[in-house]
C-alpha cells in the first residue's frame, strides 16, 4: 500500500489543480446569474444587456435564447422575443417551456404561425445535430450488421432483418436531415418590426398585400436586392429585408456574431 | 377596343367550329382557312355527332367557288357512357376570283328538323409572289414580323390580363416549330408561362400571312408605364446553296439534303403598357388588394351550440381576378368571441375559387350574433370598388355544461404592448447551460468532411462482401483454392529447401526439393499426394502448353530427387560439399524460375 502512496499523492495534486483552475466559462456563468438577479429585481434592460453581451461573444445555447426572449417580452419587444423563442426551439425542439412561452407571446401579438404538414412537424421534433447523429449511427450499425452477417459462415437471417430495420432507420434519419437542411436553406423569418404589410412587388410603392403583425413567422421564398419574398398562410408577398430576421440558418451559426444575420444561400 | 382586339375576337370566334345542336345530335360546321390566295382551296367540314346514318348534306351552288366533295369519314368510339358515332363530310371549295365572299348560311335537314348552319366570311386575295421567293412584297410589307398586344388596354394593378404575341410570316417562308422568346418579363409586370393558341391566316395590308399566336397570363405588379420588349428568334428553313465542288456535285447534297436552318431574329415592336393605380377615391377600409369580379359566400356551422364550443366559418370567394392574392376578410368580433387565424383549404381552392375556414368560439352567452362580414374588391370592368356583405349570423347559444371543458382565455390584447409586469404568465427563466455552442466554427454536422467520411461505410461494406464472396467461392471450389495455394506453398518449401541446403544433410535437402515439387504441382493440378509423379506432372504440363524444354527440366528435377531420396546411399546422410551446394543454389534458382513459368500457364 505504501508504494502506491506517491502515485495517489500525485493524482490528488493534479486533480486539485484541475479543479482549482476556473473553468473557461465561469465568468460567463457569473454574468448569466447576474442577469437572472436583474430580471427578478425588475431591471429588465440590465438583464437584456447581460444576456445580449454573452450572445455577442459568439456562443449560444437554448437557455440563453430562452432567457433573452423572456426579457424581451417584459420589455415589450415581442417580435424579437418570438424570434429568440424560435431560435431556442431550433436548438432544442422539444423544450416545453419555450413552446409554452412562444404560444403565450403569439397570443399577445396575434402573429401568424406557420402551418406545416404532420410529417414535417414530426421531423422537426429533432434538431439537425440529433438527426445527423441518428443517421450516422444507424448507417454504421447497418454496415456492421451486414458485414457480420456476410462474414459468418452460417449467415443468420435475424441479422439481416435487424440490418434492414437499421437501414430503414437510416433512411428516416436521412430524411430528417434533409428536412432540417431545407429550413436552413430557406429559413423561417420572424417579423420583428411593427405594422408590417407585405407588398405585391419588391417596390416601395407597390400595392400592400397581407398584414404581418410582429412575431409572425413566414418562410423565405426568394430574394431580390433588399427585399425578401415570403410565404405565409398560402399567400406570398414581398417585405423589406430590415423588418425581420431569419431563425438561425445554419450559415449564421458559424459566421460569427453579427448584428444582423445574413440569409443563406 | 382597338381594331387589333376586334380582329382577335373575330378570329378566335371564327376559328371555333360552329356547333349547332339538333335533337340530341350535334352538328359542327367549319371552313378553314378563312383567308387564301387565288389558286388555293379552302376545306369545308360538316361533322354530325350522335346521329348514326345521317344523310349527306347537299350544299347549294356557292357563287365564286367551285365545290367538290373530298370524302367522308366515320368514327365510332366506345366510352363508358356508351357508343359515340360521328360522321364528317368534307368538301373542297376553290375560289374562282379574288374578293370577299360569304359562304352560307345553309339549311341541313336531320331527323325531321331543319338546322341552319351560319354563314362564314372568306377573303380571297389575288395571287402574290411565287412561293419560295425571298424579299419584300410588292407593297413593301415585311415577310416576317411579330406583334405584342394586351387583351385589354391599360389594366389596373393586380388585374389579370393576357399578353397576346402574334407571329406573322409570309406564305413563301417555311418556319421551324421551335421559337425562342426572351426578355418578355419586365420589372413591374408579372408574366406567367404561355400557351400557343390555334393559328390561322390573316390579311395584313393586302398581304396574306400565316399566323402563330401565343398567349401569356400577366399581371401589373405596380402602377406605371412599362415597356415590354421581348426578343424572338425563329428558324427559317431555306434551300441549301448548291456546292461548286465537282466531287460533291457528283454525289449531290447527300446525306445532308437540300435544306438548311437559318436562325432569324425578329424585332417585336416594344409594347408600352400603362398600368393604372387603383383609385383611392371610394376605397373601402377593408379593401385588401382583391381585383377582379367575385362572388362571396359565408357559411357558419353550427349555429346552435353551447358556450365554449367552436363553430366554423367557411368563406368562399369565387370569380375571375387575382385569386392567388386574395386574403379572407377580417372579422371584427368583440370580447365575446375567441378568434383563431383563418386557414385556406387547399383541396377546395381551385383555379376559380378560394375557400377559407376560420374557427371562432363564443365565450359567453352574450355572443349571440356574428356581425356582418364584408369582402371588398375592385371591379376593373365597372372601375369601382364593390363590397359584398354576408350576415349577420344569429347563434342559438346554450350554457356550457358543468362538466364540459371551460374556455379559459385571457382577453384579447392590443398589438402594441406597454411593458408591464405580466406576473406568472411566462414560464420562468432557465438555468445556465452546462455547455455552450461556439459560433466560431461550423458544428461537426455542418462540415463536409464529416459527411465525406461516411462515404467509407459503403466502400467498407463492398470490401467485406467481396472478401466473403471470394472465401465462399474458394470453399466451394477446392481445385481453385489449391491452385491459388500453389505459389505460396512452393515459396515456403523453397525457403525450407534453401535452409536445408546450407545446414542439413543432403537427404533432408532433397526431401525439401521433393516437397517443393510435390506441394506446388499437387496444388497446381489438384492431385492427391500419391498422384504427384513425374509422368503425371509432365502430362499435365504438356496439356497446359508448357514448352518441351521446361517439361524436360521438370522431369530432371523429379528424377534427381527420386534418385537421391531412394538411391543416394550413405552419402546422403552427410551435408553436401561446397561445389555441390553452389551447384544446387543455382539449381534452386532455376527451379524457382521454372515454377514461375508454370504459374503463368492458363490451365
Amino acid at each position: 500500500m505504501t508504494r502506491y502512496l506517491p502515485i495517489l499523492l500525485v493524482c490528488c495534486i493534479v486533480g486539485a489543480l484541475v479543479h482549482a483552475a476556473p473553468p473557461p466559462h465561469a465568468d460567463r456563468e457569473q454574468r448569466f446569474v447576474e442577469a437572472r438577479i436583474a430580471f427578478d429585481e425588475g431591471r429588465f434592460q440590465d438583464a437584456f444587456d447581460l444576456y445580449e453581451g454573452i450572445r455577442q461573444e459568439g456562443v449560444v445555447a437554448p437557455q440563453l435564447y430562452f432567457n433573452l426572449a423572456n426579457t424581451q417580452v417584459r420589455l415589450g419587444q415581442l417580435g424579437q422575443a418570438v424570434l429568440n423563442y424560435r431560435r431556442a426551439l431550433t436548438l432544442r425542439p422539444r423544450d416545453p417551456d419555450a413552446r409554452a412561452n412562444l404560444r403565450f407571446t403569439l397570443d399577445i401579438t396575434r402573429g401568424i404561425a406557420p402551418e406545416y404538414p404532420a410529417f414535417i412537424r414530426l421531423f422537426r421534433q429533432l434538431n439537425l445535430a440529433e438527426w445527423s447523429t441518428c443517421a450516422i449511427v444507424t448507417l454504421w450499425l447497418t454496415i456492421g450488421l451486414l458485414a457480420v452477417q456476410r462474414l459468418r459462415v452460417r449467415r443468420p437471417s435475424w441479422l439481416l432483418q435487424v440490418a434492414t430495420a437499421t437501414a430503414l432507420a437510416t433512411l428516416v434519419a436521412g430524411a430528417g436531415c434533409l428536412v432540417e437542411w431545407s429550413f436552413h436553406r430557406r429559413p423561417e423569418i420572424v417579423i420583428t418590426a411593427r405594422d408590417v404589410q407585405s407588398r405585391f412587388a419588391p417596390l416601395a410603392e407597390a400595392t400592400p398585400h397581407m398584414k404581418l403583425p410582429a412575431g409572425s413567422t413566414v418562410r423565405l421564398v426568394e430574394r431580390s436586392a433588399d427585399w425578401w419574398k415570403v410565404a405565409a398562410g398560402g399567400n406570398t408577398g414581398w417585405i423589406p429585408a430590415n423588418v425581420g430576421e431569419p431563425v438561425l440558418p445554419l450559415r449564421e451559426m458559424w459566421s460569427g456574431p453579427t448584428g444582423h444575420a445574413t440569409v443563406g444561400p | 377596343m382597338t381594331p387589333c382586339q376586334h380582329r382577335w375576337i373575330f378570329l378566335t370566334a371564327g376559328w371555333l367550329a360552329t356547333i349547332v345542336w339538333a335533337a340530341a345530335a350535334t352538328i359542327e360546321f367549319d371552313i378553314q382557312p378563312r383567308a387564301v390566295q387565288l389558286g388555293e382551296s379552302v376545306t369545308c367540314r360538316i361533322t354530325i355527332r350522335g346521329a348514326a346514318g345521317a344523310p349527306a348534306p347537299s350544299l347549294p351552288p356557292i357563287p365564286g367557288f367551285e365545290v367538290t366533295s373530298a370524302g367522308t369519314e366515320q368514327n365510332i368510339s366506345i366510352t363508358p357512357a356508351g357508343q359515340e358515332h360521328s360522321l364528317t363530310y368534307t368538301y373542297r371549295l376553290t375560289p374562282r376570283e379574288a374578293g370577299e365572299f360569304t359562304v352560307g348560311p345553309f339549311t341541313y335537314a336531320l331527323r325531321g328538323d331543319s338546322v341552319e348552319l351560319p354563314a362564314v366570311r372568306i377573303q380571297v386575295l389575288s395571287a402574290g409572289p411565287a412561293a419560295g421567293t425571298v424579299g419584300a412584297s410588292p407593297q413593301g410589307s415585311p415577310l416576317l414580323f411579330a406583334t405584342l398586344q394586351p387583351d385589354r388596354p391599360n389594366p389596373y394593378v393586380q388585374e389579370p390580363f393576357y399578353l397576346l404575341l402574334s407571329l406573322y410570316y409570309s406564305q413563301g417562308l417555311n418556319l421551324d416549330r421551335d421559337i425562342s422568346l426572351s426578355d418578355l418579363r419586365t420589372a413591374g409586370i408579372g408574366v406567367g408561362s404561355g400557351e400557343e393558341l390555334p393559328g390561322g391566316r390573316e390579311v395584313v395590308s393586302n398581304q396574306l400571312y400565316d399566323v402563330r399566336r401565343f398567349r401569356f397570363p400577366a399581371q401589373g405588379l405596380s402602377a406605371g408605364t412599362f415597356t415590354v420588349a421581348p426578343r424572338m428568334r425563329v428558324n427559317l428553313i431555306e434551300p441549301r446553296a448548291r456546292s461548286r465542288d465537282p466531287f460533291f456535285d457528283v454525289f449531290g447534297d447527300f446525306p445532308f439534303g437540300r435544306r438548311q436552318v437559318q436562325p432569324t431574329d425578329i424585332d417585336v415592336v416594344p409594347l408600352q403598357l400603362a398600368v393604372r393605380e387603383l383609385p383611392a377615391k371610394g376605397r373601402p377600409s377593408g379593401f385588401a388588394g382583391a381585383v377582379g369580379e367575385f362572388t362571396f359566400d359565408v357559411q357558419a356551422q353550427p349555429t346552435e351550440l353551447r358556450v365554449g364550443d367552436p363553430l366554423t366559418l367557411t368563406l368562399s370567394i369565387r370569380g375571375r381576378g387575382n385569386l392567388d392574392a386574395v386574403t379572407p376578410p377580417a372579422i371584427v368580433l368583440g370580447d365575446g368571441f375567441r378568434v383563431y387565424e383563418p386557414k385556406i383549404l387547399p383541396d377546395a381552392s381551385r383555379g376559380d375559387q378560394r375557400v377559407f375556414e376560420q374557427v371562432i368560439i363564443p365565450r359567453n352567452r352574450d355572443a349571440t350574433e356574428i356581425p356582418p362580414i364584408a369582402f371588398s374588391f375592385f371591379n376593373p370592368r365597372t372601375e369601382r370598388y364593390e363590397t359584398l356583405v354576408r350576415g349577420p349570423f344569429s347563434l342559438a347559444l346554450q350554457p356550457a355544461t358543468a362538466d364540459g371543458p371551460m374556455v379559459v382565455q385571457s382577453s384579447p390584447r392590443p398589438s402594441v404592448v406597454i411593458p408591464e409586469a405580466l406576473g406568472t404568465d411566462l414560464v420562468y427563466l432557465q438555468p445556465a447551460p452546462r455547455r455552450w455552442v461556439s459560433l466560431a466554427s461550423p458544428p461537426w454536422y455542418a462540415r463536409p468532411r464529416t459527411w465525406a467520411l461516411q462515404g467509407f461505410a459503403p466502400v467498407l461494406l463492398a470490401l467485406v462482401f467481396a472478401y466473403a464472396r471470394r472465401r465462399d467461392e474458394l470453399a466451394r471450389d477446392s481445385a481453385k483454392a489449391r491452385r491459388l495455394e500453389a505459389p505460396r506453398s512452393a515459396r515456403e518449401a523453397l525457403v525450407a529447401a534453401t535452409t536445408a541446403l546450407e545446414t542439413g544433410p543432403a537427404q533432408e535437402f532433397f526431401e525439401s526439393v521433393w516437397r517443393v515439387l510435390a506441394d506446388y504441382f499437387g496444388h497446381r493440378f489438384n492431385l492427391a499426394p500419391g498422384e504427384v509423379t513425374r509422368e503425371e506432372v509432365a502430362l499435365r504440363l504438356h496439356r497446359a502448353g508448357l514448352p518441351a524444354a521446361d517439361i524436360q527440366q521438370v522431369r530432371e528435377f523429379f528424377g534427381q530427387c527420386e534418385d537421391m531420396r531412394f538411391g543416394g546411399g550413405p552419402a546422403v546422410r552427410q551435408p553436401l560439399d561446397e561445389p555441390s551446394r553452389a551447384l544446387w543454389r543455382a539449381r534452386l534458382d532455376e527451379l524457382s524460375a521454372l515454377l514461375r513459368r508454370c504459374e503463368r500457364l492458363r490451365r
